[in-house]
């Protein structure tokens, strides 16, 4: 995003080393630095690091055999300075950061005065220790020293908390993990941005906010165009209150319709930067798509059409599908799929011949049901007749989460049975996608 | 609904051959300030059919001074990419229709929302 490709960003070394908090990464100069930590928000700091080890004394040393022209320019008689001492994971009594403080002139060279409030130049002096209260395994305390390039102030996060929000929903995405989507969607000013399940527009607002235009779509009515009566004011509100509370642009487009039988046009071709999106997961709110029935419709203009449950494997291949059709080429997918701990395999993971996969991280929600934020890049050009094929010899594969209803709501009880082979799960002979969930949703339909 | 939207919709109607662009037949229209960003844009301006963005664009009473094809030069050129800019993203729909041309079948807008619902009977 910043004009520098392929940024190599490395774990510490040690088993457990991805867990912890301080990972390297290869930046080519500070602005950079600054530019991703201002946009960040799960970044807190980014240092130049001085010197690492086992201990205090390891890293001190390591400090100390730096070249003394990398830390000369920053510690001459007219810098002021001060250290911040950062224990991670666990926590220094005062007398142990006295200690640390005035041994670090073992190896800090700084000549200038100490400035608590705003030094020109701030040191940090972290310990990683996990296992323990945080519940990461247990590895070996990690000693870090470093000049501080870029720290996160993320206060402007809170400004768009959801029980401030004019329009929220029960389903509205947390702020922080929206502006996090936008990252890893690499959402920007002139980005064109879809969400196909824009519900109460929480993602959107968002992509708004980093400048980027937005269109949304649902097949919910209420959602989209009722709205909510604000139980304080009266008034009624929508996903346009949003984007007034924020002084956003408005969307592009607000649309009402079928992912599954969507209304963009053939040959659309490449349209959006990124698309972001929080599909149903058939868990508190159920998708639905509409079918085709042959049975005479009364009055057209009054007609409410009917619509039936959409399983999650259709719908995310529906949406790898769109997003394969109308991204840019190097334009990003990024979307949430449920994923409880015991079901989840690689092979679960929706694919697509155009689309590549950038990343996959989860987010744990209870014991027993985790969810997966999943970045994909459309690598190569659109082309029909290879997704035809593809679509076609995927036909029979249904995700296991299909089942996740079950699986989270399952008591003490059907788990026994379950584990006995009394199933509740029912399969057609065709073995195809016939998976008996519990209708527990309300028709979206009013 | 602004005509950058209305650009990428069809009507989708099974067996429909000549659905695109929708007709407009607007009965109310609002117009709302856009940050004017010439790249987004000569961006978008790749991404959209001209063609019917202008048929948008004259049933929406925005089209003037548009031309019918534009050249290289246009998109560098400020009074051109302002006009664009006002067709594109300031003039919304708020109340009306989008018509198919080979049916006629009308998607109904209200409050700025299409519905491009199909009946079980069209899917």
């Amino acid at each position: 995003m910043y004009g520098v490709p392929n940024v190599r960003c490395e774990a510490p070394p040690g088993e457990h080393g991805s867990l912890g908090p301080f990972w390297y990464v290869h930046l080519p100069n500070e602005q950079v630095a600054a530019a991703i930590v201002a946009r960040a928000v799960l970044i807190r700091g980014i240092f130049e690091l001085w010197g690492e080890g086992s201990s205090f004394e390891e890293m001190g040393a390591a400090v100390a055999a730096l070249p003394a022209a990398t830390k000369a320019p920053y510690c001459g008689p007219d810098t002021s300075f001060k250290v911040v001492l950062d224990a991670w994971g666990h926590s220094w009594s005062e007398e142990q950061q006295q200690q640390m403080i005035d041994r670090c002139p073992e190896f800090l060279p700084s000549q200038g005065r100490v400035e608590l409030r705003a030094p020109q130049q701030t040191f940090w002096l972290a310990c990683a220790r996990l296992g323990g209260a945080n519940g990461l395994p247990a590895s070996e305390p990690r000693w870090y020293f470093g000049r501080q390039v870029a720290l996160a102030d993320r206060s402007w996060v809170k400004g768009y908390a959801l029980p401030r929000r004019a329009y929220i929903g029960p389903t509205s995405m947390d702020p922080e993990v929206a502006f996090l989507m936008t990252n890893l969607a690499q959402v920007r000013r002139s980005s064109l941005v879809l969400d196909p399940y824009v519900g109460t527009g929480s993602i959107l607002i968002a992509a708004a906010a980093r400048g980027a235009h937005t269109m949304g779509c649902d097949i919910d009515v209420r959602v989209l165009k009722h709205g909510r009566k604000c139980p304080k004011t009266g008034r009624q509100v929508d996903i346009y209150s949003n984007y007034e509370q924020y002084g956003l642009q408005y969307p592009v487009g607000l649309l009402r319709m079928d992912v599954h039988t969507h209304p963009f046009r053939e040959g659309m071709g490449e349209v959006f930067s990124a698309i972001l999106g929080d599909p149903p997961y058939g868990v508190r709110a159920g998708g639905r798509k509409l079918v085709a029935k042959s049975h005479a419709i009364r009055h057209r203009s009054s007609h409410i059409p009917s619509t039936e449950p959409y399983s999650l494997t259709e719908c995310l291949a529906d949406l790898l599908e769109l997003a394969a059709a109308t991204l840019v080429t190097g334009g990003r997918l990024v979307f949430f799929m449920p994923a409880s701990p015991e079901t989840y395999k690689e092979d679960q993971l929706p694919c697509h011949p155009m689309l590549a996969i950038a990343s996959n991280v989860e987010q744990p929600l209870q014991s027993r049901y985790s969810r997966r934020l999943v970045t994909m890049v459309k690598v190569k050009p659109y082309d029909p007749v290879v997704a035809a094929q593809f679509k076609e010899s995927r036909k029979d594969f249904v995700m296991d989460i299909d089942r996740l209803h079950d699986i989270v709501y399952a008591t003490e009880q059907q788990q026994q049975q379950q584990g006995d082979g009394g199933g509740s799960v029912d399969g057609s002979s065709e073995g195809s996608s016939v998976v008996k969930v519990k209708a527990k949703y309300r028709s979206k339909m009013c | 609904m602004k005509l950058l939207t209305h650009n990428f919709l069809q009507c989708h109607i099974k067996g429909v051959k000549n659905g695109y662009p929708l007709n407009i037949e607007a009965v109310k229209i609002e117009e709302r300030d856009a940050d004017f960003d010439p790249d987004f844009l000569r961006s978008m301006f790749k991404r959209i059919d001209w063609k019917a963005f202008l048929v948008g664009a004259q049933a929406l009473g925005c089209a003037e001074g548009l031309p019918e094809a534009v050249s290289e030069e246009q998109l560098q050129d400020d009074g051109f990419l302002q006009k664009f800019h006002h067709a594109l993203l300031e003039v919304c729909l708020e109340e009306g229709s989008l018509i198919c041309p080979e049916t006629g079948r009308r998607f109904p807008v209200v409050k700025g929302i299409p519905n491009m619902l199909l009946n079980e009977d069209e899917v």
